[in-house]
């Protein structure tokens, strides 16, 4: 391709169209300053303005988005930063000067913090920057909101509040210079099935208003003047890709066989029930991951009942197909407070999962009642994350009779449930067969990074663990062979099961369940489709 | 001047003293008529808990300690409430 920018992908597909710029910065010009009463007086009615905007945004949106536009209407307010800005309004200094400096001052402050989230932040004060320094210069942003149809958002940082100015249902895609995958823009566009890369760099900015560009989203590279040649294959791509999607959408609800007629469960990964609501069960033949941390997030830790009813909502959401739930696995990344220990020199190799559970039996045992009263209510299956000895499971499994015993002498519903394992630490892949369960479920994320014995969030080690999956394809066939001696299901229900580039890895390991996060569960189904290839090279 | 009335309370969200939180802690102090501050020890640096924008910069964690005072007509009940707020993990209560 001819000149093209290369940037990371934010959230995949293929598009074409015309570039346009959506300016977030403030813009650059003559200003004339009034008088000390009048500079006063044009600050108020820009961050009125300012006010009046970001609520009417607000109004419609939920979730951290709305806590970043509440945080850029408190801004407009907050005391100590209007009383900086007023006195040097007092100095004679202009209105939009002493807003541009003090939040200048603000945005350098927030990223030099050290703090990852703080940093982020930065950007959404750039934002509310340009937003209020608009107004002063009487550019109205309801005009600025030009028409974007069958365009490719051009953007220096692409702030939420921007995200939702934009008409979204003919924005084919965004490129941005700045930014991160894990911006809140990313995260939209990717829920909204909007190709979008970041990190293109500041020369992005040079392109012009209308002029045709290439955007592949998937291998993070948007490209101008392509040969009329060029320019036909890839809007050829861009039609057999949109056809692709099509197809998986329309037979996302289908069983999922491969190309020889076998069977493949796919099962969905869920965390809060509050999903559900959007996720639609047909197109799943169960629940083979239920994370129940969640239930953790909200300050006062839930009891018997409060579990009891978390549960039942997705047994009945399930509507009589199985439910996995996982035992609750705190610590490693998932901290919390009073449980897990503070200061472990290496949280990962330390007391997590089961290992942390154990020594918190009134945890346990809470929720093994309320795990025992759900399996009354349909087929619900427990597992155990972390496992790496037997005895681990043998210990849950006595107190999990101990307490279907207590529920059953004082007449409570209950049932006993299959009981299996994570397998995630290789130990007891290696073992597998000497486990007594019922099934397993192999979490590669964490046999990933046990094997390779390489962090998951260090850039710098991807090499290892995305250059060649054999090592861990190796302990995953170890786990199916155990697992078919004793005629039990093995399922998978990490990362790799949820990437349609790693489908048919497993596949060919012989696993024939996949528990995926719901978004995925189209591709995923392509994937087992098109396996094993037609043509092979052998 | 009249005295300050104290109080003390730690910070549960896992994230700790984020957006959601700090705006909530700013509109609820905004409420009362006394200045209000508040600061991450017994000691020292007191910032305004009006100021959003402050209460971000703090940078205060999980499971640290939010030391509140104020000073005013009001300000055993402002004390009482961010109190309440904070240790109702920045819930709003259901009235």
């Amino acid at each position: 391709m001819s000149p093209a920018f290369q940037g990371i992908s934010a959230s995949g597909g293929l598009s074409s169209g015309h570039a346009i710029h959506w300016r977030t910065a403030a813009p650059v010009g003559d200003y004339e300053a009034g008088d000390r009463v009048e500079e006063a007086r044009r600050l108020d009615v820009a961050l009125g303005r300012a006010a009046q905007q970001l609520s009417l945004l607000v109004a419609g949106v939920t979730g951290e988005t709305g806590d970043i536009i509440n945080f850029q209407l408190e801004i407009l307010s907050d005391p100590t930063l209007l009383a900086k800005i007023h006195a040097m309004l007092q100095l004679g200094t202009s209105a939009i000067e002493a807003w541009t400096s003090a939040l200048d001052a603000e945005i350098q402050d927030y990223r030099s913090s050290g703090d990852d989230y703080l940093s982020a932040r930065s950007e959404d004060l750039a934002d509310l920057q340009g937003r209020v320094a608009r107004s002063l210069h009487g550019i109205d942003d309801s005009d600025a909101r030009k028409s974007v149809a069958s365009s490719i958002v051009i953007a220096d940082v692409l702030p939420p509040s921007a995200f939702f100015e934009l008409d979204l249902r003919s924005v084919k895609g965004i490129a941005v210079a700045g930014g991160s995958p894990s911006s809140h823009a990313a995260i939209l566009a990717r829920a909204r099935g909007i190709p979008m890369i970041v990190g293109c760099g500041e020369d992005l900015l040079f392109l012009h208003d209308g002029e045709r560009v290439f955007l592949d989203a998937d291998l993070g590279v948007l490209a101008t003047n392509l040969t009329a040649q060029q320019t036909a294959e890839f809007e050829d791509r861009v039609q057999k890709h949109e056809l692709a999607t099509h197809i998986a959408q329309m037979e996302m609800t289908n069983a999922a066989s491969t190309s020889r007629g076998d069977h493949v469960r796919i099962y969905a990964n869920l965390d809060d029930p509050r999903s559900l609501s959007h996720t639609d069960v047909r197109s799943f033949d169960g629940v083979g991951l239920v994370r129940t941390e969640f239930m953790f997030d909200r300050g006062a830790w839930p009891d018997e009942d409060a579990q009891y009813q978390s549960y039942k909502q997705v047994v009945e959401w399930a509507a009589g197909r199985p439910v996995t739930i996982r035992a609750l696995d705190f610590g490693g990344d998932k901290p919390i407070k009073g449980i897990t220990v503070e200061g472990e020199k290496n949280p990962f190799l330390g007391l997590r999962g089961i290992r942390l559970l154990r020594r918190h039996s009134d945890l346990l045992r809470i929720q093994l009642r309320a795990l025992l009263r759900a399996s009354a209510l349909g087929d619900v299956r427990v597992m155990i994350p972390m496992v790496t000895v037997p005895s681990e499971v043998s210990e849950y499994r006595t107190e999990m009779l101990s307490q279907l015993r207590q529920l059953q002498e004082s007449g409570v519903q209950c049932r006993l449930p299959q009981l299996g394992i994570m397998v995630e630490v290789p130990s007891a892949a290696l073992i597998a067969g000497r486990f007594e369960v019922d099934f397993y479920s192999i979490g590669t994320n964490d046999l990933v990074q046990y094997t390779y014995a390489a962090a998951r969030d260090d850039h710098r080690l991807t090499y290892l663990s995305e250059g060649d999956l054999t090592p861990v394809l190796e302990l995953v066939r170890q786990v199916v062979a155990a697992a078919s001696q004793k005629g039990l299901e093995v399922s998978v229900c990490g990362d790799l099961a949820s990437n349609p580039r790693t489908v048919g890895n497993l596949l060919d390991a012989g696993i024939r369940s996949l528990s995926v996060s719901p978004a995925t569960v189209a591709a995923v189904k392509q994937a087992v489709r098109r396996w094993p290839a037609e043509e092979r090279r052998t | 001047m009249s005295e300050a009335i104290v109080g003390t309370a730690t910070i549960t969200d896992p994230t700790g003293l984020h957006a959601r939180p700090a705006v909530r802690l700013a509109r609820l102090a905004k409420k009362f008529a006394c200045s209000v501050e508040v600061s991450a020890s017994e000691t020292g640096d007191w910032i305004d808990a009006k100021s959003t924008n402050a209460l971000m910069k703090m940078k205060a964690r999980a499971g640290s300690d939010l030391f509140i005072r104020a000073v005013g007509a009001d300000a055993r009940a402002a004390v009482d409430e961010l109190v309440r707020l904070i240790a109702n993990d920045f819930k709003a209560e259901a009235k």
